[in-house]
């Protein structure tokens, strides 16, 4: 087995629109390698949401190859877990913060190791003091950290995010990106993040990759070389940073010409 | 419970307990017309029936009635809309015989109802669960209709079973809009009871309103309707305490 965890090799997606057939993503050649943080940039209509729900198993590709652990795959596979972005829709208001947290693990174990398995999963994302809350009491950025225990109650091997933090406030937005970082660093889970914002994906990823066009393709790939452990002042003053974040915007724009 | 919440709750009163006053005081002035009673003797009427026991035994007769009418509005209603909120084709099939039906006022199906049934409280079930399910087949329906796709896919990535999906997180979802149904169908079971008693079946509290009546006894007819009125607001408190015991997320939700 090699290192890959998804393997894309030309990877097209068509999907139907009110126009026939249209042409969503072309020529996708992508590895995601075990334990990268990977995050997607690119303009709107460039096709991010649908390469990621081609990982998370929603939708499969037309042409070419997908493949999770070398298998090809037609539903979400084991060990993916997808996180959207609209936490709103995504959690279950009848449920406390425990139990959206055992949503996917209560079928498969109980008792002790159920509870503690939600007890550690909580205890990621710095929720434990809510946990009999119900989300509606919850800020955007708590029920988002909620949505991303839920999924980290199922040791997932991969997390897919989808502008995971696109809907909230700048402070909120770095504490989570802090984090995740830190999450990603403990459970050693590969992750797979969309984002808008150039920072973001800088600040993140080990790899970040820009889609453009329509039908979208890879136009360019960057590795800012930032150390592993990050700080949201002075990993942004480092000039590799700068340099980076100047690289992916020219990139950016370039793109969209 | 803080003081500002007691005055509230006093105010509430302010109006009824002025017009029971005003109107006591009116029907004493005008001693020629004796058909309005005044509220000292319907409260006189009301401990007489009640003391009686009439008036308990017709109230737990129409509560009975409509609440096995409404058992049977559940029964039927939430499975059938959730189908027809699931299957196109059924919704195709159905549809149709449902906008003919669902227009038909119930009152103008009790004389068919008495013909086969007599008058009886096969009658009044009949005639209250034909009132009263539709608001639950539309709603149940509509709940289902009305899921956001997220769900689903936030149960396909979590690898939820089929099961577990429907029951866990489908169910659930459409049951604020199922139960918005539920209660709208509860109060019409009370009013078409008691409509069905009146006309269809001679028990409960319809029936004895309307006995009132024709022995001219105009103190124990208001009574009667105050009785009513007070099973339809304790049967509306009851069921919305239920429902914040049972699912105390939705009460937070909303």
């Amino acid at each position: 087995m090699n290192s890959s965890v998804f393997s894309c090799e030309r990877a097209e997606v068509s999907l139907p629109s009110a126009t026939g057939t249209k042409v969503i993503l072309q020529g996708i050649d992508l590895q995601v390698g075990r334990q990268e943080f990977l995050c997607l940039v690119g303009g709107s209509g460039t096709g991010k949401t649908t390469l990621l729900r081609v990982l998370g198993g929603f939708c499969a590709p037309t042409s070419g190859t997908v493949l999770y652990e070398g298998k090809a795959f037609r539903s979400p596979a084991e060990g993916v877990v997808t996180v959207f972005q609209d936490y709103g829709n995504a959690l279950l208001p009848w449920r406390t913060v425990r139990a959206n947290v055992a949503l996917g693990i209560e079928k498969k174990i109980s008792g002790a190791e159920l509870d503690r398995r939600i007890d550690t999963a909580l205890a990621l994302v710095g929720l434990k003091k809510a946990e009999l809350e119900y989300p509606a009491k919850l800020s955007g950025g708590m029920q988002q950290r909620l949505q991303i225990a839920r999924a980290l109650a199922l040791q997932p091997k991969v997390l897919l995010m989808d502008e995971p933090f696109g809907a909230l406030d700048a402070m909120t937005k770095a504490k989570l990106q802090d984090e995740l970082r830190n999450i990603q660093a403990s459970t050693g889970a590969t992750i797979v993040f969309i984002t808008h914002d150039v920072d973001e994906a800088i600040y993140l990823g080990d790899r970040v990759i820009l889609l453009a066009g329509s039908p979208g393709t890879i136009a360019s790939e960057i590795r800012p070389s930032l150390p592993e452990r990050r700080d949201q002042i002075s990993t942004k003053e480092m000039p590799e940073y700068l340099h980076a974040r100047h690289e992916l915007l020219e990139r950016l724009h370039g793109a969209a010409r | 419970m803080t003081s500002t919440s007691y005055t509230r709750r006093g105010r509430q009163w302010l109006l009824p307990v002025a017009l029971l006053g005003a109107w006591q005081l009116a029907v004493m002035a005008n001693n020629g017309l004796n058909v309005l009673p005044t509220p000292m003797e319907i409260g006189r009427a009301l401990v007489e029936s009640f003391v009686e026991g009439r008036l308990l035994a017709d109230a737990a007769h129409t509560f009975a009635a409509a609440l096995a009418s409404w058992g049977i509005c559940l029964l039927v209603g939430i499975p059938l809309g959730m189908a027809l909120g699931t299957f196109r084709t059924l919704r195709t099939m159905l549809s149709l015989f449902i906008e003919l039906l669902r227009p038909l006022p119930a009152v103008a199906l009790i004389p068919l109802a008495v013909l086969v049934f007599g008058f009886s409280w096969r009658t009044e079930i009949t005639v209250t669960v034909f009132a009263s399910i539709w608001p639950l087949i539309l709603s149940s329906r509509a709940g289902i209709e009305g899921l956001h796709a997220r769900i689903f896919e936030v149960a396909a990535t979590l690898h939820l079973g089929k099961w577990h999906t429907l029951r866990s997180v489908a169910m659930p979802a459409a049951f604020s809009q199922i139960l918005v149904g539920a209660r709208l169908s509860f109060s019409l079971c009370l009013v078409v009871s008691v409509v069905a008693e009146m006309v269809g079946n001679p028990a409960g509290l319809g029936w004895g309103l309307v006995s009132a009546q024709e022995a001219m006894r105009a103190s124990e007819t208001f009574a009667y309707l105050f009785a009513i009125g007070v099973l339809g607001v304790c049967a509306n408190y009851a069921l919305g305490f239920v429902v914040r015991r049972l699912l105390p997320g939705l009460a937070q939700a909303s």
